[in-house]
């Protein structure tokens, strides 16, 4: 059990030119220099609010977008720029799992073709694919009879299960689970999440699961990473950092879950101030607006992300 | 106690849909449908394929025979008309009923070929405009602004000039000057669909992009392609219409409605029917296209769907 | 202030009293029985929660209180809704348009399409000051001002002529705050409010409508699925689903002790704890079409306790003094 994945500062900026006669040209740095590893088998949690660079993350992953700088490494080999047969290699070992039902799912095909994309994209016949979409539907529990069917003849939860199926068509190493269960309701959101839990077990699995909502994350992850505005704050085990967060930013954040229970006295943390937008971000650190221990240093420079105990990473200078 | 957990959840896995399967929801989705078309606009246009696939059947005289006698004979109605020219004779004895039902042929011809050769131009270019964007959508939008600026008689003069006049030329012609009212709607939804997230998954699945065009997006802007071009079968028929009246259309004596007009224009103050009567087979079968093409417009418009 | 102080005891009075209410939507595929048979009460200063999933009718339900509901598909079809002791209900539209905005509020889910992306916010703010107390454009602006000071919008004479796109999702919604309670309304009926925002945001509009609410002495409506936003906020919930009520507790008593197998399902299958070998409660099954609700109780399909009696709807009891369930079994479970 190695390292699958391994981000090496990755940078993604996004070009914007505004301006009608005088172009003004200004970089939305969704990623700014993020560093971290996947072990394989694990469930890595990426967490943060809107525009934090989670998604763009997963997506340069994908192959959807290509890096402005840094690297990538999958299994060991540099796959930061690709092309031709060494992308669709790449493609068939990582797939992904995005949030819309509604969106990811083209509502003219049929779900057996959904399913079988990948496998048709290789070039496999249509009675092969239609064999193994029947697994496939068994795999997720879903009728094997319904391939023939149209996605929006089932319901949300159950279009989250084809895309599942479909992420798992061509056995990939790994998937990219993007926010899958947010717009479920709450009795779809668990069906789904045991099973991504149990099918990472059976097919020895890696994820990247991004979501804002940390309970689930805590459910489902080894390891977690914190981002703010294109950066990552902190990075730990799950554990630890549930029971002790250290970054204000992480700390916020945590304290923001709503529980269940009436009588939880949480801590109250309440940030002043919006979330910062990526563009022309401020010098030092991109958390001193809204922190509430802040110090002298924190605005002229930022902080690095340093290993203050073995394995929990953090990026303030309060440590 | 009740029912075991393990039990109800495989029950229960199957998609509930009540009274019914899917479909038969679907059979009964389709009889409704089918009771909700415009029934005006639906008859027109079925007149108009009756009349220019049995005309042969339908027509009470020859539509190009001569017959100088009973040359200018006014509509039965008129004193000196009879029913044997119900809608009279124009000025070489020729029935203007049969020719109306035999022109049918041309105007459905190239409203329908027209539409086909135009949209399909059209569609395909938009869907490379708005899928692959940059360098090629620049190119075929500056090919569309320049399109737009040439009036349409203008080309149809050049072209009809060089190769003459004929029904097949008309179909280019307008193949060549009609394809871009497509190509600007049909590019702006494929730009659309290009970011939406089962694009993206389908590249993530490793689909080549000729595959995508052809089996994603193509398949989601054909809804506006077939209105675009229900309602430009109207426009088509307009054009011949006007084409053969300058005399760029169709060589006499095939009957065309266009070439009636033109015809008919000289003897309007003394023999009225001439030209009066094509004019308003072309006004009628225009309103029933884009009765029609509306129709089609809001049907398949899918915010349509919660109706009392 | 801490956000989970005690809750001030409210007043024992009614605000609000629904009885009945079935609203249902014709469709071209048939009836949607979006609220079948629902009553309930709202006492004053009273933070009231209604829970429900997708389909339950809880939006519904929201439409109905301030008049807005579909049409012509969606009709009340009977039912009566008792606010400050009349039937608003038998009112003619005029007299709904002077109770709306005035004495009842709404705060919609989203904060980006509930505002005109036209005009400017001071604008919008002050329509409701224009209509309902007929002042004059230039003591309205003092009026509008002093509202923004109360959401906390920071600088409110300078954000005035801001238009929404300037503002960030926060300022958004307390915009649309600040609207609905520009005049003061006694009821304040709010579906989603947060649901749209960032989570760190979200706890700051959560305070905001805290204080607001311990502030104007204000009764309040919280439609939401979430409820966590539910433990923190109410001082009683009700669990709504297939358009009935079926559980209504004082929020204490549903999280320690639900009584419908839907609610327990419901907490049962919240994500807690970490990484291990915990497997999630599902509640099995989905919910059913909502052109075809199931006979009898709706959920007893999905139900581990259900029995042939389920196939009768159950009447409301009550389980204590303010605690009541609509099942037959929920003595023996």
């Amino acid at each position: 059990m190695g390292v699958l994945i391994e981000l090496k500062d990755l940078k993604k900026y996004f070009p914007i030119v505004s301006g009608f006669i005088r172009k003004n040209h200004v970089d939305l740095k969704a990623v700014d220099g993020v560093s971290f590893e996947i072990e394989e088998g694990d469930t890595f949690g990426l967490v943060g609010e809107s525009g934090c660079g989670k998604t763009t993350i997963g997506k340069v992953l994908l192959k959807l977008y290509e890096p402005t700088s840094g690297e990538v490494l999958f299994d060991g080999n540099d796959v930061t720029h690709l092309q031709g047969t060494a992308l669709d290699e790449y493609r068939k070992n990582i797939q992904a799992v995005f949030q819309n039902p509604y969106a990811s799912l083209n509502p003219r095909m049929r779900i057996w073709k959904l399913i079988g994309e990948p496998l048709m994209a290789e070039g496999w016949s249509a009675e092969q694919v239609k064999e193994r979409v029947s697994e496939l539907l068994d795999l997720v529990m879903l009728p094997t009879d319904c391939g023939s069917r149209f996605p929006h003849e089932m319901s949300a939860g159950q279009r989250q299960q084809i895309a599942i199926a479909r992420a798992l068509s061509i056995n990939p190493k790994f998937i990219v689970l993007d926010e899958p269960t947010s717009l479920l309701d709450v009795s779809a959101q668990s069906s789904i999440l045991n099973m991504v839990v149990e099918l990472q077990k059976k097919l020895e699995l890696t994820y990247l699961f991004i979501s804002h909502n940390l309970a689930v994350v805590r459910f489902l992850s080894n390891r977690v990473g914190v981002m703010y505005c294109g950066k990552l704050v902190e990075l730990a085990d799950s554990r630890k950092l549930y029971l002790a967060p250290k970054h204000p930013y992480s700390q916020a954040l945590l304290a923001s879950i709503l529980s269940p229970d009436p009588d939880l006295e949480s801590q109250e943390i309440v940030l002043e101030g919006d979330v910062i937008s990526p563009i022309n971000p401020p010098q030092g650190c991109r958390f001193y607006t809204r922190c509430q221990d802040m110090k002298e240093g924190c605005k002229e420079n930022e902080p690095p992300l340093l290993e203050i105990e073995p394995n929990h990473f953090v990026a303030c200078y309060l440590y | 106690m009740g029912r075991d957990l393990g039990e109800l959840r495989k029950d229960l896995s199957i998609i509930d849909v009540g009274k019914g399967t899917a479909r038969d929801e679907r059979i009964l989705k389709l009889k409704k449908q089918f009771r909700r078309i415009p029934k005006a606009a639906a008859l027109i246009i079925l007149l108009l394929l009756v009349c220019a696939i049995f005309s042969p059947l339908i027509a009470p005289h020859d539509p190009i025979e001569q017959n100088l006698p009973n040359a200018l004979k006014p509509p039965f109605w008129q004193k000196g008309g009879s029913f044997t020219y119900v809608l009279g004779t124009d000025n070489l004895g020729r029935d203007i009923l049969s020719r109306i039902i035999y022109g049918a042929r041309i105007s459905v011809i190239v409203g329908f070929a027209g539409v086909l050769v135009s949209g399909m131009m059209g569609t395909f270019l938009g869907v490379v405009a708005g899928y692959f964007g940059g360098k090629i959508d620049s190119v075929i939008m500056r090919l569309t602004d320049i399109m737009l600026s040439l009036p349409y008689i203008l080309i149809a003069i050049a072209i009809i000039g060089a190769i003459g006049p004929s029904l097949t030329n008309i179909i280019i012609v307008l193949g060549i000057t009609q394809w871009v009212g497509y190509t600007r709607i049909i590019r702006f939804e494929a730009m659309t669909l290009s970011k939406s997230e089962f694009i993206e998954m389908a590249v993530i699945s490793g689909t080549r992009w000729w595959r995508i065009l052809l089996v994603h997006i193509l398949p989601n802007v054909l809804n506006s392609a077939v209105v675009l071009g229900t309602l430009d079968v109207g426009k088509m028929i307009i054009f011949e219409a006007a084409l053969s009246f300058l005399g760029l259309g169709v060589k006499p004596p095939t009957a065309s409605w266009g070439g009636m007009l033109a015809d008919g224009r000289v003897y309007l103050t003394f023999a009225w029917w001439l030209a009066t009567f094509p004019g308003i087979a072309i006004a009628i079968t225009v309103l029933g296209g884009n009765l029609l093409g509306d129709w089609l417009r809001d049907e398949l418009d899918p915010r349509h769907q919660l109706k009392a | 202030m801490v956000l989970n102080s005690e809750l001030r005891t409210p007043n024992s009075e009614l605000i609000l009293e629904v009885k009945d209410l079935q609203i249902h939507f014709f469709t071209d595929r048939g009836v949607i029985r979006a609220v079948e048979g629902v009553d309930f009460s709202v006492r004053k200063q009273e933070v009231w929660g209604l829970v429900g999933e997708s389909a339950s009718g809880k939006s519904v339900i929201g439409q109905a209180l301030i008049g807005v509901v579909a049409r012509p598909a969606g009709r009340i079809v009977s039912g009566e809704i008792f606010f400050k002791g009349e039937d608003i209900l038998e009112k003619s539209p005029k007299e709904i348009e002077k109770i709306r905005g005035n004495q009842i509020a709404f705060i919609p889910q989203d904060p980006t399409t509930a505002l005109n992306p036209l005009l400017q916010i001071g604008f919008q703010i002050g329509e409701a000051f224009k209509y309902h107390r007929g002042l004059r454009t230039s003591s309205i602006a003092e009026e509008i001002v002093k509202v923004m000071k109360v959401v906390n919008i920071p600088s409110p004479e300078q954000r005035v002529n801001d238009y929404p796109h300037q503002l960030s999702g926060g300022l958004k919604q307390r915009v649309i705050i600040a609207t609905a309670l520009s005049c003061q309304p006694d009821l304040l009926i709010a579906d989603e409010p947060t649901s749209a925002l960032d989570v760190t945001i979200q706890i700051q509009i959560i305070k905001l409508i805290r204080e607001i609410q311990d502030r104007f002495q204000m009764t309040m409506i919280l439609i939401t699925h979430n409820l966590g936003l539910v433990a923190k906020m109410c001082h009683r919930v009700a669990v709504l689903y297939c358009g009935r009520i079926v559980e209504e507790a004082p929020v204490k008593g549903l999280f320690k002790d639900p009584k419908h197998p839907y609610s327990r399902g419901l907490l049962a299958s919240l994500p807690k704890g970490e990484k291990g070998n915990v497997e999630l409660y599902t509640i099995p099954g989905q919910l059913p079409n909502p052109l075809y609700h199931p006979p009898g109780c709706h959920f007893s399909p999905r139900c581990p306790y259900a029995s042939d009696k389920c196939q009768e709807i159950p009447p409301m009891e009550w389980s204590s003094e303010d605690h009541r369930v609509r099942c037959w079994r929920w003595k023996e479970i």
